[in-house]
């Protein structure tokens, strides 16, 4: 599941009042997020949860919610 | 064996036929025999080199699944994009690296003159090159997981009706569709025959029409008025993309005759609203390879440098597109422009809502927005059309000499013809979201547009002043 923080992270960055963030969704699918606005999102998200991360790790991500299982994955090894 | 020639119907019609009569079992191996003719047919050194290169990337490409290391996947994949890029960079860029290191040197009253070779350029290397390294990207990011037999991989890398011009499609796309077994039926001999003749059109009535206007006055540009040769690069803008993406049509139809789908490589690229909009409309093919290959690594890798990496990275890619198109300065330079052009989109991105503001009315910003980016695209476009930097300032100085003459409304006329016939297929396709607008249509009128549309295209093939395929070149 998409947490609250990372969908605020998300809408806060692209400008959007509201929208319904799922899992399986794509970036592309998502208002304004595109190739450009992809680097805000992602730099943003870095800031928020203070993670850093790889270049592979961004470049094989499928959908947000890999983007989820990432943040989660690396909050954990940090708790 | 270009798409628009006679030998070619015949070696399609004689394919299509035989395919659908083998065994699903041995349909890959026929279509690798038929991708090998069609590719051999200028040169059949070309196709030993082609099946050098992809083998050798095949062979990487197994040993990056195989392996479980992430540094020897890294570097299995270095050594895969070295190998690849050392053959196209000796083919295609060896003279003009030494003739620029020679006239480097002549600039600094040095005397290297070192010896060119004299190099044919192999039949689409630049496609094919960028097609087979989507097999090891897609590998190494795990987007194709399942193993494919040499065979199919083959056929993937001399697909024929991508192998010369594209779109290159990508490896995590085709190579399922290749394995997949194949039916005929009437819809698809339907949708192909529609798909290769709005193709054809493009190519035959508005591009080589435009083109042949194009070169007369691009030979000469100082022999015509300031009116005649803008509308000479006017005209260059309207044929570049009629050739291709009537080329890509064609390739789509073919695509569709054999049971394929082939990705759509244009959507309508001179209604983009900005440069950035018009590159997720134009050569879509490659504009997204080298976003997921190229601009996306070199993004992440420049994110501390914020909005600034950003421009810088989109900088570095379209530099590296313009050197992708030929090896010139003019392709280095139009690459830098459209760079440029979106590298300043984004950092002055806050003037842009600014604008917005000003302007309240949605069409007329509309409207600007697109009249501005066809003015951005068209400049660019002198450099991509003229033969070296002489030639592009001439254009420029001459169509800034604002000088008339006895025939400009003639020209003027022919500009509007061809730019209005672009722009209502253009209409079309967007008005019913896809290429196959003309199954839309009652069928009498359909029937009418293709009868006459044939008409034409033949009295064209038996014509001799036929055109290359500009984008055959690269």
């Amino acid at each position: 599941m998409i947490s609250d923080k990372l969908k605020k992270v998300i809408l806060t960055t692209l400008n959007l009042d509201d929208y319904n963030i799922t899992e399986e969704m794509t970036a592309d699918q998502v208002p304004g997020w595109d190739s450009l606005s992809h680097l805000n999102v992602i730099t943003a998200v870095e800031k928020e949860f203070g993670i850093r991360f790889k270049t592979l790790e961004l470049l094989k991500l499928k959908n947000i919610g890999e983007l989820q299982q990432i943040i989660n994955q690396k909050l954990g090894t940090n708790n | 064996m270009p798409f628009n020639s006679f030998i070619f119907f015949f070696f399609l019609v004689v394919t299509v036929v035989i395919y659908y009569q083998v065994n699903n079992k041995f349909r890959n191996l026929f279509l690798l025999i038929a991708n090998y003719v069609f590719y051999s047919y200028v040169d059949y050194r070309f196709t030993l080199l082609l099946i050098a290169v992809t083998s050798a990337t095949y062979f990487i490409g197994e040993a990056i699944r195989k392996s479980k290391s992430v540094s020897k996947r890294k570097n299995l994949l270095i050594t895969g994009l070295v190998i690849n890029l050392l053959v196209l960079g000796f083919f295609k860029y060896y003279n003009f690296f030494i003739e620029s290191v020679n006239q480097a040197a002549i600039n600094l009253s040095l005397n290297l003159n070192l010896s060119t070779l004299n190099i044919i350029l192999p039949l689409g290397i630049s496609f094919y090159v960028f097609q087979t390294l989507t097999f090891l990207f897609d590998i190494y990011y795990d987007t194709l997981e399942e193993k494919y037999s040499f065979i199919e991989y083959a056929v993937f890398a001399s697909f024929f009706p991508t192998v010369v011009a594209g779109p290159i499609e990508r490896a995590s796309r085709l190579l399922p569709q290749i394995r997949k077994d194949k039916k005929f039926s009437t819809q698809l001999l339907r949708e192909g025959l529609i798909l290769i003749s709005v193709g054809l059109v493009r190519k035959v009535i508005i591009a080589d029409s435009s083109g042949l206007i194009v070169n007369h006055i691009m030979a000469d540009p100082q022999y015509f008025s300031s009116i005649e040769v803008l509308v000479g690069v006017l005209l260059f803008t309207v044929q570049v993309y009629n050739d291709f993406a009537g080329y890509s049509n064609i390739s789509r139809g073919i695509g569709v005759l054999l049971g394929f789908d082939i990705m759509v490589n244009f959507r309508q690229p001179y209604f983009a609203t900005s440069v950035a909009d018009f590159w997720r409309r134009w050569h879509i093919s490659l504009s997204t390879w080298l976003r997921d290959y190229l601009f996306k690594p070199l993004q992440i890798k420049l994110r501390n440098l914020g909005n600034w990496g950003n421009a810088l990275a989109i900088l570095i890619t379209f530099i590296i597109c313009g050197i992708w198109h030929g090896a010139s300065w003019n392709f280095i330079i139009w690459g830098f422009l459209h760079g440029m052009f979106m590298s300043f989109a984004i950092i002055f991105n806050k003037q842009k809502t600014f604008l917005r503001n000003i302007i309240p009315n949605k069409l007329l910003l509309n409207v600007l927005q697109v009249l501005t980016t066809l003015f951005l695209i068209i400049i660019a476009n002198v450099f991509f059309r003229t033969i070296d930097l002489q030639q592009a300032s001439l254009v420029f100085s001459q169509i800034l000499s604002f000088s008339d003459s006895e025939f400009t409304f003639r020209f003027l006329k022919i500009l509007f013809g061809y730019t209005a016939f672009s722009y209502l297929i253009d209409y079309f396709e967007n008005k019913f979201n896809s290429d196959l607008f003309l199954l839309k249509i009652p069928s009498p009128v359909r029937y009418g547009i293709l009868v006459s549309s044939w008409f034409i295209i033949i009295m064209y093939l038996i014509s001799s002043d036929k055109l290359p395929f500009l984008y055959g070149q690269f």
